[in-house]
């Protein structure tokens, strides 16, 4: 074989259209290359160095168990108040440089389909408990805490006594549905989290204790307590998040490559691919190698909260993306450009799948057909 | 210590697509030696052996939830590694390679025959077994623990943090009181095997 066959072979095999043959050859060649060569002796001081080096890169989150503290439980609870539903729907459609159109309609308010799924909360990965059809009160206990359902779509930790459990930590993952309403999580410090249709949120209570550090994915606003002891920090795709106390949303969709970070008070630290220090107004946008942070329209990210969805210049992508979450929906693009259109306007949560795509087939160049569960976008 | 070195590469696979960032931590303590070593081995560089395992674990974490079908991590991780590795190797200059010089004479005086695909699975499977058996000690036990696989019911107690013999009796319990106040309850329950 001649060497430019041989960079051939790689790149097909990597392609992964190289025949049987060549794929066996390449693969046992790889087993057995340097394995023998003195090239390849590296100290282990080195290598465990190195893995530190990654692992600071990471920023990983390592479970803390064993030390006991004494802290004050605080008991008092903050109802949400969250703005009645709007029956209007208004878009303006942007298409780059060809026409500019705008459609206005008016809605009954009625509500999204709702998913048979359920909002759930999940201990250790084995026991999984249906947070709908529970009834209010404690529903789980253990670590020393106990989870309290205070009602329809709301949740709070509470410590049970005064000691932490026996150092082991459990986990806890509360997840909520495709088509469901926020979810709000009262956690032991006093931080409210509310999480948006189709997102998780994932914490150990004694590790939180501890150390204040929750993972989710999906959307999510906090409203983080202030404690200037015990910093607060939140793991989301590529992003560790850490603040004091601050409110900020965070979206980060596993649909997506990229996490955004939106902060409204305080000031908090983004840790990625590179470090950074947001301030409020400003949004952090990361992927697997970028960090950029700009300035945020602030409303349009946190309208979720009040049940709206507002997009300006947003990719008609990025808005069939919100409603597969709120209207528990899968969307296929039969014609592929039709994706990149952009498109803005609101949606209020009230309103029907239906009529929010004759709203959007309204501005033109684009048709949806709803079959069932799916939308087919042409 | 945290509880997760006892989880099997299963568990952690599922807690992971679940996005348990303490099991992303784990599967990285579990593999990354391993890895690094096998990376350096192959490309002979420090930098370029982080930067492979670095950019494998970021995706690991990017993509928990769409691209991990595997039911084997170790084979999961080995074949993302020499995926990678595999890039690097052809994208390199032709001239001065002795990576394409090696792949050359082992072209010529190939004769395997067996091309079926389990066969390669088992040969990768041995592989990645003879790459721990030459790990160093306290890697290798880290690796071990994990595969004594579930926890028993000792250690689930301990975990409930209550008597062993009151585990069953106390799940029994919650799923009562739950039952009693609500009327269309619905709990999955399930403990693996350990139960």
């Amino acid at each position: 074989m001649q060497r430019p066959e041989i960079k051939d072979l790689l790149k097909r095999y990597l392609a992964g259209t190289c025949t049987l043959a060549e794929r066996a050859l390449v693969e046992r060649w790889y087993m057995q290359f340097n394995e023998d060569s003195k090239d390849k002796d590296i100290s282990e001081e080195r290598l465990i160095e190195m893995g530190k080096e990654i692992r600071n890169a990471l920023s990983l989150q390592e479970a803390v168990v064993g030390t006991r503290r004494r802290w004050l439980v605080r008991t008092a609870i903050a109802a949400a108040v969250f703005a009645s539903l709007l029956g209007t729907i208004f878009f303006t459609v942007y298409f780059p440089a060809v026409n500019r159109q705008t459609a206005r309609v008016t809605l009954d308010t009625i509500a999204p389909i709702h998913s048979l799924r359920h909002n759930t909360l999940t201990i250790n990965g084995r026991l999984q408990i249906d947070l709908d059809s529970a009834g209010d009160g404690v529903i789980a206990d253990g670590d020393g805490f106990e989870v309290v359902k205070l009602g329809p779509g709301r949740l709070m930790y509470r410590r049970k006594g005064k000691d932490l459990g026996k150092g082991e930590r459990l986990s806890h993952m509360i997840s909520t549905p495709k088509g469901s309403n926020q979810y709000e999580i009262k956690l032991s410090d006093d931080t409210k989290v509310w999480l948006g249709a189709a997102s998780t949120l994932i914490l150990s209570p004694i590790d939180f204790a501890l150390k204040r550090s929750v993972s989710m994915s999906g959307e999510a606003y906090f409203e983080v307590f202030k404690d200037r002891g015990r910093p607060f920090s939140v793991h989301a795709g590529s992003q560790h998040i850490e603040v004091l106390g601050t409110h900020f949303n965070v979206e980060s969709y596993r649909e997506r490559q990229w996490t955004r970070t939106t902060l409204l008070e305080g000031a908090l630290r983004i840790k990625s691919v590179k470090s950074a220090i947001l301030r409020p107004g400003e949004q952090a946008e990361s992927d697997a190698r970028h960090l950029t942070v700009k300035k945020a329209d602030t409303d349009e990210v946190t309208a979720w909260r009040k049940d709206e969805y507002i997009f300006r210049n947003e990719r008609l992508s990025n808005v069939m993306l919100k409603l597969e979450r709120w209207y528990d929906i899968d969307v296929e693009y039969r014609t592929p450009d039709r994706a990149e259109i952009i498109l803005g306007g609101s949606i209020s949560r009230g309103d029907r799948l239906e009529d929010v795509l004759k709203v959007l087939g309204l501005t033109g160049n684009v048709n949806f057909r709803l079959e069932g569960k799916k939308v087919i976008v042409r | 210590m945290t509880r997760y070195n006892r989880y099997s590469d299963e568990e952690l696979l599922k807690m992971l697509k679940a996005s348990d960032h303490y099991a992303y931590t784990e599967i990285y303590n579990r593999y990354h030696y391993m890895l690094l070593q096998h990376a350096y081995t192959k490309l002979g560089d420090e930098e370029q052996a982080k930067d492979v395992v670095q950019e494998l674990f970021v995706n690991l974490w990017l993509r928990r939830e769409n691209e991990m079908n595997a039911a084997n991590l170790a084979g999961y991780l080995y074949k993302a590694t020499r995926n990678k590795i595999l890039d690097i190797f052809a994208h390199q200059k032709v001239r001065e390679n002795h990576v394409q010089a090696s792949l050359n004479d082992f072209a010529s005086n190939y004769s395997y025959a067996d091309t079926d695909h389990l066969v390669l699975e088992k040969e990768l499977s041995a592989y990645i077994e003879r790459q721990v058996q030459a790990l160093p000690r306290k890697m290798r036990e880290i690796y071990e623990l994990s595969r004594k696989g579930h926890y028993s019911h000792r250690e689930i107690a301990e975990m409930l943090n209550t008597s062993e013999a009151n585990v069953s009796k106390q799940m029994t319990n919650a799923i009562r009181i739950l039952r009693k106040k609500t009327d269309t309850f619905i709990i999955i329950y399930f403990i693996y095997n350990s139960l």
